[in-house]
């Protein structure tokens, strides 16, 4: 455990953002310990709660001046340990950045704070008949500012792609306290892709604490289907083919038995067959003409791999329902056992069924229990692995069983993660898909943004990768 | 030393192959704006790619990267150059696996082959920017430039996966990957995406691809000016349905100066949602559209567009809010005007509806650069302080210099300068580029 902070600096820090805007009393920076994933837990020295770009800026110069890191977080949904507070730092949270801005319908774009829930994003701009795209499965939690963070995505993005498509601009204040605009519409040939770059950048390169988004209409319509396979390869099957045949469902999700019969179990029951193999969500949207004849040629697809069952949603309160198992799988979990290890890695998707089978084995290796919820229509894997934390021989081959999975996807052609980032969790995997020179050159650019290294340290690089520019001068002049 | 002869022989050292090494006459086909290369250099794998760019900062070689070479000056001429090295021999496709909807080349793929290769199976890499035909993969990487389609699929940055890319002193980086979702590790790939040859010569991509639309038709709404149709221009780009692409095009692909001007409105998808998204178009519009061209004819327009894409001496582009079209076709005009007196003659203009971006082609170098300058910047200042922007895509070297950087943000410029350093530290890479 660090010191607490100093009293002069406190007092600082309140100067800026008020009284209520720091905590400093352990038993209340105790909601701060851990983000979504609850494997690891750090104490922050302080949580500082600044209210705008100017005071974000005060703030983290202050702490700066002080030599103290910070951490930035938006609701701590993440699942990679991503705002968790290590090196004695200070989070500086975006709660109370939270206004939308701006809606401008005319222009399909809105400006927000980065505090602004991501379903509250859709739920105000809807009457413009507008929403926005990317929609994790934490989207009535998660922020925005964390969704640029972390680039997230979400079920639909298998059609519209991902966070970083919809960001056009951005207000960020860079590790030293100076306040920068990146990007904006209409600006994107006026120098290197910064947007592009800060988004994702896991916190690394700063705080943004304005937003610029682009907007999309809402779809007409929507069909959705839920097909019940026995096994998780049949509808593995089913995936393929849907994608064989050019259809571009909006969302491919695939639910396994035994996630299956953990929803079924618990308060959030959806009504599937516990005795099932797989569940897969199929939805279309778009106008309403055509959607019925894409819908029927998946449900076709299905029945050829074999489906037993094909439900479809006549309303959208049946839509919800179907919906409902893959949506709350995560919150089952957490029923039958006291952990859950959400796991993320993305494969080619010819090689989702090979991967799989892989997974269930190194299951039964390490006499694990393992349950499946996934972006099918992406590759897009979340392995879950549930276990028991106080006990010290299941931790560990929990964390062997980890390494196997990340091994077998990225030996598949896959990336260790799709969309829930690296954090402190996976930092020790980068080097199974990126080599010493790209590593390198990731250090690089953090450090042109962070020359402190006080921005959320130890996080996406393994501690001992040195950044490029001295990796150059240390091999010397090349020959 | 940089003689002819020293940079050549230094380079005839390293590659290997029949004509891997160019000079003399030949190399001046390869000129670069007014600069000459002392040599081409072809290598023939990433291998030599990275042994060049090691000599090349070593000996402080200037170097542009080349695909096909029709983007050469595009981001402005160098301040000097020694070398230009081409991704002519690395071509090819390396991995591509239907069922996965990605594929994976080599930087000097040809765009037209890559088209061929996926529409065989029935998949499409929706990228159009301007010339694209002409171009190859990693010219379209390094431009970053978007077309048409970016409405309805976004813009390069948003298809691609994974790079390999050779630093300014030869390291090989391979950012990124070939699966479709990917957070690991910093964004790499945005970063040298439209870094046009400044932070790395583009080895190879790995791209998102998409089933080929069953359907393909546009609509056409003319008027004898472009300012006749911002109504209908709003209309369409503010009704509940997107089209894949948005465009008011003055003239027409083919068209002269007389024939007019367009809205097209191109809807791809499946049959029947193709029909239905044209006819919700139309009532928007309030009326229907005044030809509807069917796929084939549909097919033909856009490519025409693309083909006449980035043939200007002149390309800028300027940028309002989409809602602000009024004000952004009269800007052009003004601007258009102005540099048409210097010397200049206006090719076409192309306004991208959803994004508010216009692209403005010229013809005619002009005499005296100081008589654009004034306009240039003139035209930045007004359209920046109303939201949008002004950049300069291509022209002379006289003209970059003279109306200097778009961006005058200095923490901006540090960042910049710091990602210059950490990617090419010698400085070899088109020196004196500016990306605005």
């Amino acid at each position: 455990m660090t010191d607490a902070l100093s009293d002069p600096l406190v007092s600082r820090l309140r100067g800026i953002v008020g009284g209520d805007g720091v905590i400093t009393e352990p038993a209340r920076l105790m909601v701060y310990e851990s983000d979504g994933l609850t494997a690891y837990r750090h104490l922050p020295r302080a949580a500082v709660f600044p209210r705008d770009t100017g005071e974000t800026a005060e703030v983290v110069e202050a702490l700066r001046e002080a030599g103290v890191a910070v951490v930035p977080r938006g609701a701590g949904t993440g699942l990679s340990g991503g705002a968790l507070a290590v090196s004695g730092a200070v989070l500086v949270g975006t709660a109370r950045m939270s206004r939308i801005l701006e809606i401008d319908p005319e222009n399909r774009r809105a400006r927000l704070q980065p505090g602004v829930i991501n379903a509250h994003l859709s739920r105000a701009v809807h009457p413009h008949g507008l929403h926005y795209v990317p929609d994790p499965s934490s989207q009535s939690a998660c922020t925005i500012g964390g969704n640029v963070a972390e680039n997230s995505g979400g079920p639909h993005c298998l059609k519209y792609g991902v966070t970083s498509r919809y960001v056009t601009g951005l207000t960020v204040v860079l590790p030293d306290g100076e306040v920068a605009e990146l990007g904006g519409r209409g600006r994107e040939w006026e120098g290197y892709d910064l947007v592009g770059l800060f988004v994702g950048s896991e916190g690394c390169f700063g705080i943004a604490t304005e937003i610029e988004v682009d907007l999309l209409p809402l779809p007409r319509g929507v069909r959705t289907l839920l097909a019940i396979f026995d096994t998780l390869e049949d509808a593995g099957t089913a995936v393929s083919e849907i994608m064989a045949r050019g259809l571009l469902p909006a969302a491919l999700e695939i639910i396994d038995g035994a996630t299956i019969r953990a929803v079924e179990e618990s308060v959030f029951a959806a009504g599937y067959p516990t005795d099932a193999g797989a569940a897969l969500v199929i939805e279309f949207d778009g106008v309403e003409e055509g959607l019925d004849a894409d819908a029927g040629e998946a449900s076709r697809c299905c029945r050829e791999a074999g489906a037993r069952e094909i439900r479809r949603a006549r309303d959208e309160e049946d839509r919800q329902a179907l919906w409902k198992g893959r949506k709350k799988a995560f919150g089952a979990m957490g029923r039958i056992a006291p952990d859950l290890l959400v796991q993320d890695a993305t494969v080619p998707r010819t090689k989702l069924p090979a991967v799989l089978r892989r997974i269930s084995e190194i299951g039964r290796e390490y006499d694990l229990n393992l349950a499946n919820v996934f972006h099918a229509g992406d590759g897009n894997l979340h392995p879950n692995i549930l276990f028991d934390r106080r006990d010290p021989e299941e931790l560990t081959r929990v964390e062997a069983a980890s390494k196997e999975i990340m091994a077998a996807c990225v030996e598949a052609g896959g990336t260790i993660t799709g969309e829930h980032g690296v954090g402190v969790d996976k930092r020790e995997y980068m080097r199974l898909i990126y080599d010493d020179a790209t590593l390198e050159a990731m250090a690089g650019v953090r450090r042109v943004f962070d020359p402190y290294g006080g921005c959320n340290p130890g996080k996406v690089l393994p501690d001992d990768v040195r950044p490029a520019a001295d990796a150059v001068r240390r091999r010397g002049t090349p020959r | 030393m940089r003689t002819v002869v020293a940079v050549a022989d230094g380079l005839a050292s390293i590659l290997t192959g029949d004509e891997a090494l160019v000079t003399g006459s030949e190399a001046e086909a390869w000129a670069v704006g007014e600069r000459v290369p002392s040599a081409v250099a072809h290598p023939g794998s990433v291998e030599e790619l990275a042994r060049v760019m090691e000599r090349a900062a070593t000996e402080g070689w200037a170097v542009v990267p080349a695909g096909a070479g029709s983007w050469l000056d595009g981001g402005g001429p160098p301040d000097r150059l020694d070398v230009v090295v081409t991704t002519r021999r690395l071509g090819g496709v390396e991995i591509y696996e239907p069922g996965d909807l990605t594929l994976t080349g080599g930087a000097g793929l040809p765009v037209d082959e890559l088209r061929r290769e996926t529409e065989a199976h029935g998949q499409w890499f929706p990228q159009d920017p301007p010339g694209a035909a002409r171009g190859t993969l990693g010219g379209l990487v390094s431009t970053g430039l978007p077309g048409p389609l970016r409405g309805g699929f976004g813009r390069p940055r948003d298809q691609l996966l994974g790079l390999t890319v050779v630093t300014g002193d030869g390291r090989v980086l391979r950012p990124g990957g070939r699966v479709v979702k990917n957070v690991a590790g910093y964004d790499l790939v945005r970063l040298l995406v439209g870094s046009r040859g400044t932070l790395g010569v583009v080895a190879g991509a790995s791209i998102r691809l998409f089933p080929l639309p069953e359907r393909d038709v546009s609509l056409l709404y003319r008027a004898s000016r472009a300012g006749d149709l911002v109504d209908v221009s709003r209309k369409l780009a503010t009704a509940p349905v997107t089209a894949a692409s948005l465009q008011l095009l003055s003239p027409l692909p083919g068209g002269d100066a007389e024939s007019g001007a367009a809205v097209v409105a191109r809807v791809l998808g499946r049959s029947e949602e193709v029909s239905a998204t044209c006819r919700l178009l139309e009532r928007s519009v309030g009326r229907g559209a005044d030809e509807e061209l069917g796929s084939g004819a549909s097919g033909d327009l856009h490519r025409s567009l693309e083909d006449e894409g980035g043939r200007g001496e002149v390309e800028l582009r300027l940028s309002l809010p989409p809602a602000r079209l009024a004000e952004l076709l009269g800007v052009a005009d003004e601007l258009s005007a102005a540099l048409c007196f210097a010397g200049g003659r206006e090719l076409r203009r192309t306004v991208g509806l959803g994004s508010g971006v216009l692209a403005l082609d010229l013809a005619g170098i002009p005499s005296e650069p100081a008589g654009w300058a004034g306009p240039l910047s003139e035209a930045r200042e007004r359209l920046r302080t109303e939201g949008g922007g002004l950049g300069l895509l291509r022209a002379p070297g006289k003209v970059f210099r003279e109306i200097g950087s778009a961006d005058r943000s200095e923490v901006r410029r540090r960042l910049s300068e710091g990602l210059k350093r950490v990617f090419d530290p010698a400085g070899v890479l088109v020196p004196g580029r500016r990306i605005s």
